[in-house]
């Protein structure tokens, strides 16, 4: 139920009008009813008054040639009635007035009369004359011969202004019965809502500090409690990651930290006396390697944040696989070269992934591989197709492993297995590879034995 | 060769202009899109390097100008944001190229020179500094007569800074031009493999050629 353009109806607005809405229509039927009988009533009384006299004046009639003074004697009886007088006429066959009741002229002529077949024996007919009165007129044989025919009229009148004034009545508390009730209506739709109010309240109270105050199901109706609990749940994600965004936030600070903190020493100690140039040289060298790497990790956290919103355009090739992971292998050849490393690539198949994206992550879990596997050790890069079409790659390293504790939050920004060693890298090289897999629809899997090695899986779905 | 600065931060305005000025370049500074638009008008310039975000007129709009007007001038963004619709948008409106600030003062310099040589593609010939020579065709290096043994990847990064003896090459030039890696990671891995081939065409001789630029990358030349 709503306005065809604009906002939907307030539910009190909803509720207020159906509920008026049900009311009229209940007690507009009970009215209707109360009256129909009251009037039936009276109409069945009048017509029974009638008949009544249509049949005495039968009687009277059965006496040939008929009676008159009886005949005016019995009509007589009607008219000297306080309240509902009746009069009437007796016509004989040629339609002549035989004998009426004075009072009779004011009412309509014999031809203005129903017939009989109109009336018949036990239907009235209601009219108002013109001096403002209601009669209700019957006309009837009178079952003799020769045949006279009885014109009768009653006084109705008085019923009919008492039918008048309860018309008006039942209307008058109709109208107050509907004003009443759509008081009544508010009041009951205001206070129905009310623990949608209480529980609007309870929210409004809630800020970004009480993210875990929660709204307890069973303090709530029962309509509501559904509400509530789905609330809680998005109260639980927004927490969570809320918490995240702070602990980010403070990650970032921290991890800032530590370069400026380096520039501004060294800058301060460099300018606190005069140096030779060699020496300006040294600190100015020193400074760009740190501005070096402030820039890598803002460009880093842009990469990730891109990602997150999937800002980053995903150029999907099918690739040769096997020559893409020796491609990586040859950039970081020298390096695990120095360490005495041996790369070993396996495996062939197309695979679909962006180039550039595939050669970050590999290059990515390759430095990692590299940095901790110790002298002598392997890495071996390999590559398995499915039957639908995706493809597995994982870089396995005799590594150090890493403790199952760590597992968990390995992807987390900034998260290192070892706080002491933040020289090396950002800390943000598995965030990447977490998020480079998402934007391909794939996974990365990482599994892990202690002083045995470490093995890291890539899936990418197929075309 | 005379270059145009349009850039309304004054620090890095001035140490472009210092830095280009050392590097033999004749260059003007202009503070605001206005102005430059003005000057690209009236003075005729090798290359015009301009900021994005500006006050009074932004870059996208100098350029636009420009281009209406039908100067041809080349022209190199510098801009602090990098959303893939900037790039297009700076490319569409026909800008050269497109720098995203933090950036090296060496890639500024190289994108520069690589900006101003466009036109004759170089032919493939013998390329050679002091006594190292290196013959891109027959895929031969000497030094001093003396055949070196080089690895693939040491030939075609020695090609490299053969092919641009003097110019400092940073590293992530470097892992773009040798190994085709397009992000900036944080590792040795240029140092590792220039210091192999250091170890192969400077070490035995008794005259250095690939020096380190500290904080920069590397250079080859004769000092």
């Amino acid at each position: 139920m709503s306005l065809k353009n604009g906002k939907p109806w307030s539910i009190t607005a909803r509720l207020t009008f159906l509920y008026i809405l049900s009311a009229s229509a209940i007690l507009c039927s009970i009215g209707w009813y109360l009256h129909l009988t009251l009037a039936n009533t009276l109409e069945q009384d009048n017509r029974q008054v009638l008949l009544q006299e249509i049949g005495l004046l039968r009687m009277v009639l059965q006496e040939q040639p008929p009676n008159l003074e009886r005949l005016a004697d019995e009509q007589s009886e009607g008219i000297s009635l306080p309240v509902g007088g009746y009069y009437s006429r007796i016509l004989d066959e040629a339609g002549r007035s035989l004998i009426e009741t004075p009072g009779m002229e004011s009412l309509p002529t014999a031809k203005g009369f129903p017939t009989a077949s109109e009336t018949s024996d036990t239907n009235g007919v209601v009219q108002t004359i013109p001096d403002g009165r209601t009669v209700m007129l019957m006309t009837a044989g009178s079952q003799t011969t020769p045949q006279y025919i009885i014109q009768i009229a009653l006084d109705v009148t008085h019923e009919a202004t008492l039918l008048a004034q309860y018309q008006r009545n039942l209307m008058g508390a109709l109208l107050l019965g509907l004003f009443c009730s759509t008081f009544a209506a508010v009041f009951v739709a205001r206070r129905g809502l009310s623990p949608l109010a209480e529980m609007t309240r309870h929210i409004e109270g809630i800020t970004a500090t009480q993210l875990h105050e929660q709204l307890d199901p069973a303090d709530w109706p029962r309509e509501l409690t559904v509400l509530a609990a789905a609330f809680n749940a998005m109260l639980a994600r927004l927490a969570k990651s809320f918490a995240q965004l702070t602990q980010f936030s403070a990650d970032l600070a921290h991890e800032l930290r530590n370069p400026i903190n380096t520039l501004m020493g060294e800058t301060e100690v460099g300018l606190s006396k005069s140096r030779n140039a060699e020496e300006y040289r040294e600190i100015l060298e020193s400074n760009l390697e740190e501005y070096g790497r402030l820039s890598r990790t803002v460009e880093t956290l842009l990469f990730l944040a891109r990602a997150e919103n999937t800002e980053i355009p995903l150029r999907l090739a099918r690739l040769d696989g096997r020559a893409e992971l020796e491609a990586v292998c040859s950039y970081h050849e020298a390096l695990a070269e120095g360490k005495g490393l041996r790369l070993i690539c396996q495996g062939q198949g197309f695979l679909y992934a962006d180039p550039q994206l595939l050669k970050r992550v590999l290059s990515n879990l390759l430095l990692n591989a590299i940095q901790h596997t110790s002298n002598g050790g392997e890495i071996c890069l390999s590559l398995d197709l499915a039957e639908d079409g995706s493809a597995a790659v994982s870089v396995q390293d005799t590594g150090c492993g890493i403790t199952a504790q760590h597992l968990p939050k390995l992807f987390d920004r900034f998260y290192r297995v070892d706080p002491a060693r933040s020289e090396d890298g950002t800390g943000l090289g598995l965030a990447i590879v977490k998020s480079i897999m998402d934007l391909h629809g794939g996974s990365v899997v990482i599994q892990s034995v202690p002083g045995r090695g470490t093995i890291v899986t890539l899936h990418f779905p197929g075309q | 060769m005379r270059i145009l600065i349009v850039e309304d931060e004054k620090k890095a305005a001035a140490y472009l202009q210092k830095g280009l000025t050392e590097q033999g370049f004749v260059v003007d500074v202009s503070a605001d899109g206005e102005e430059g638009l003005q000057l690209a008008h009236t003075v005729e310039y090798d290359l015009i390097i301009l900021d994005v975000m500006m006050p009074l007129r932004d870059g996208w709009s100098v350029l636009q100008e420009l281009r209406n007007s039908g100067k041809p001038t080349p022209v190199l963004f510098l801009t602090a944001r990098d959303s893939v619709e900037d790039r297009v948008k700076g490319l569409e409106l026909g800008a050269d190229d497109y720098l995203v600030k933090p950036f090296a003062f060496v890639e500024l310099l190289a994108r520069i020179r690589s900006i101003l040589r466009r036109g004759p593609a170089r032919q493939l010939e013998q390329l050679s500094v002091a006594d190292l020579t290196l013959d891109p065709i027959r895929h031969k290096a000497f030094r001093n007569g003396q055949r070196l043994d080089l690895s693939p990847k040491e030939f075609a990064l020695l090609a490299l800074f053969l092919q641009r003896p003097t110019e400092v090459l940073s590293r992530t030039l470097i892992a773009e031009q040798v190994w085709d890696v397009h992000f900036d990671s944080d590792t040795n891995i240029v140092d590792v493999a220039v210091r192999r081939l250091r170890q192969k065409i400077d070490d035995p001789f008794p005259k250095k050629l690939l020096h380190t630029v500290r904080g920069v990358g590397y250079v080859l030349e004769e000092r």
